[in-house]
């Protein structure tokens, strides 16, 4: 029996969605503390619509990775278990798939 | 004869205009550093994301379905967020040149309001004689065309201004929405792809600033925020260029790396985060240090940053002043112990020089601290002993020098400045390379390396290679009978006041001492009045310190004030006795050289 899964592969690939997640956490964090001042009053009201638009794009693409990274990982883990009844390499790996971070 | 007379009108009041463009350029900064991430994110999806690790057919059939459209959709968010910081960064610009002229206009106008009551005033009564009345028609009639001519710069002011209020909020509106984003640049190509296919493959600077003035500004600009690391580190681009692209990467990685939490962060992760908090603090101490004749903060310039080079002890090289158009620029190269983690210190010698520079008279000079090699530090430290370091860190500081003279068209006056093993590091590049270096500055040097047998082999001609020995600096001692000796070397070099005395014994430099007589440098002084009474290490690392001899010795060389060098005598060896350094027996002085 072939396990339908490369554990180390998903773990990688997840932790890595884990990291985007962070980064464009980092991303939206820089982006609301994009101030108005300095702009003239005709600028001003638009970079605040602008900054917020643009925070809810970033957190939004960093909570997708997120998603990602867990959707990877679990349905790693509902194949690994269907594997488990016929393989017992499958019940090894089963535990290894986890977040890191 | 009747002689009518206008009195001139008076001039329109400047509106007020409280906008910052630096802050304004602060704001498209980070925005474009955000861009970045987003950009390496869509890398990311298009690339590594792939390979997911499901085998399964139908789970990663529906994997992979899931992320075509998101790839595309970042990549769209990344020109657009880009493009947005560009054209903030592009008002920024536009405002700090507005408030340049919005203050001369204020002048103009006050000037000109004072004019016009002085005539109002000298028409009531009107003057009698008609000389005078004359004369004051003629005042009216120039006061008045001056009014006009502030009246039209008022208007173009203002259209100006307006102009560029428009063009972001162009920009801006632009982007507001994701539909918008992908309505605009879903499947558009980056720009940036065509800038760095078309890269030269070599390392020829030259080449390298002919491509880059190739390029469309946009290119430029789409390589700056989607290429940082090579922009950033790429010898014949300019130094503003780099320092945009060096100040993307830092700023990402302090916010990246900054948000995993500490007791997750990997290894690598760890010593890039530390790294990069290295050099924030370099370039924070530029930035709150204030030139002593303007009273203006420093602007940083990042012109190098690679925090993982030479396996984590990372890279970094920071200027102050612009060293685009700077008339006189100088590169310091430490030597001893100095990985990035030592960015700040090495920031403040920048500062310093650049402080007594411009209190010395120096109107036009960037100082740049070079952590540019692998210097001998932590486990390195052995590699004092060999040459190696400076050999290999002398062929990266000669590509450097030769950068910096392949991107600038004008004549400059280029300083080389090495301390410690630095100074071999320099005396390497200057011998095995001759780059373009107009002058070569040894600190402390313990010798000038084994290819040079005298300061003519450096190649700026022997009146051009300057040396500061503080007498008692240990490290100064070393290369005093010239030559490299195994048995010092077990003796523990630098690991002590003894282990330094005997490495002078024994004669454990790196080459030529250059402040003794055979090597034939000019040696200017260098001591500090609280020299120590032994050999020791404290007088190994003073010569950046302010208010002394080599530090105003060194501005003078850097302004290119040749006679006002302080000459010191030379040391020399006779074959009767040990080394004998004239300088030992000379009170120091304490020059000032910051005003203060």
């Amino acid at each position: 029996m072939t396990l339908h899964v490369e554990p180390a592969k998903v773990r990688s690939t997840a932790a890595a969605w884990d990291t985007e997640n962070l980064h464009l956490t980092a991303a939206a964090k820089q982006i609301h503390e994009v101030g108005t001042g300095g702009f003239t009053p005709a600028v001003a009201s638009l970079i605040g619509q602008f900054v917020e638009a643009w925070e809810a794009i970033a957190t939004k693409s960093a909570r997708f990775s997120e998603s990602q990274a867990d959707g990877l990982r679990s349905t790693a883990i509902d194949i690994l278990r269907t594997d488990a009844k016929t393989d017992i390499n499958a019940s090894l790996v089963l535990s290894s798939i986890k977040e890191l971070r | 004869m009747t002689i009518t007379i206008s009195l001139p009108p008076t001039p329109s009041e400047t509106p007020e205009f409280t906008a910052d463009g630096q802050k304004v350029h602060e704001a498209g900064s980070t925005l474009r550093t955000s861009s970045s991430i987003f950009d390496d994110h869509g890398s990311f999806v298009g690339g590594k994301a792939k390979d997911s690790g499901l085998l399964d057919g139908r789970s990663a059939a529906a994997y992979a379905q899931a992320l075509n459209p998101i790839g595309k959709h970042v990549d769209a968010c990344s020109l657009a967020l880009r493009a947005a910081a560009n054209a903030i960064l592009g008002h920024g610009d536009d405002l700090v040149d507005l408030r340049k002229r919005h203050q001369r206009l204020k002048d103009d106008r006050e000037h000109l309001a004072r004019q016009v009551d002085a005539l109002t005033a000298r028409a009531n009564p009107l003057p009698t004689d008609e000389a005078e009345l004359h004369t004051l028609k003629s005042d009216c009639d120039r006061c008045t065309s001056q009014v006009e001519a502030y009246e039209s710069d008022l208007v173009r002011w203002t259209e100006d201004l307006r102009a560029s209020e428009e063009r972001v909020a162009a920009a801006l509106r632009g982007a507001m929405t994701e539909q918008q984003v992908d309505q605009t640049y879903a499947g558009v190509a980056d720009p940036a792809d065509a800038a760095r296919d078309s890269m030269p493959s070599g390392k020829d600077p030259t080449a390298v600033k002919a491509w880059w003035d190739g390029l469309t500004e946009e290119q430029r600009a789409a390589m700056t925020a989607a290429d940082p690391e090579i922009v950033g580190n790429t010898d014949g681009i300019p130094a503003a260029a780099r320092g945009d692209a060096n100040t993307i990467s830092l700023d990402r990685d302090l916010a990246e790396l900054g948000a995993i939490p500490e007791d997750q962060r990997t290894d690598a992760e760890q010593t890039r985060y530390d790294n990069a908090r290295a050099a924030e603090e370099a370039r924070l101490r530029i930035s709150r240090s204030i030139d002593p004749i303007t009273g203006e903060n420093y602007v940083p310039q990042v012109y190098a940053y690679d925090p993982m080079a030479f396996d984590g002890d990372g890279a970094v090289a920071m200027a102050v002043g612009d060293l685009d158009t700077a008339d006189n620029v100088s590169v310091n190269v430490p030597g001893l112990t100095t990985d990035m983690g030592a960015a700040g210190d090495n920031a403040q010698n920048a500062i310093n020089l650049q402080q007594a520079a411009a209190f010395e008279g120096g109107t036009s000079t960037a100082t740049m601290f070079w952590i540019g090699y692998d210097a001998p530090s932590g486990a390195d430290s052995v590699g004092v002993a060999a040459e190696d370091m400076a050999a290999a860190g002398g062929e990266r500081l000669a590509d450097t020098l030769d950068g910096l003279n392949a991107m600038r068209a004008d004549d400059f006056h280029l300083t080389a400045i090495g301390h410690s093993y630095g100074s071999t590091t320099v005396a390497h590049a200057m011998t095995d390379r001759h780059p373009g270096a107009d002058d070569v500055v040894l600190l402390g040097s313990p010798g000038a390396g084994d290819d040079a047998d005298s300061a003519g082999d450096l190649g700026v001609g022997s009146g051009h290679v300057f040396v500061g020995t503080n007498s008692e600096d240990l490290v100064g001692r070393l290369g005093q009978t010239g030559w490299v000796s195994p048995a010092a070397l077990g003796a523990g070099v630098l690991t002590g006041p003894l282990g330094g005395v005997v490495a002078q014994m024994a004669g454990a430099g790196l080459g030529h001492n250059p402040a003794e007589d055979d090597f034939g440098a000019v040696r200017f002084q260098a001591e500090s009045t609280s020299r120590g009474s032994m050999p020791n290490i404290d007088d190994h690392v003073k010569y950046y310190d302010h208010d002394t001899e080599s530090l105003a010795n060194m501005a003078h060389i850097v302004n290119g004030q040749y006679d006002e060098v302080v000459r010191a005598g030379q040391a020399h060896d006779p074959w009767y006795r040990g080394p004998v350094d004239p300088e030992s027996d000379r009170t120091p002085t304490s020059p000032n050289t910051d005003g203060r």
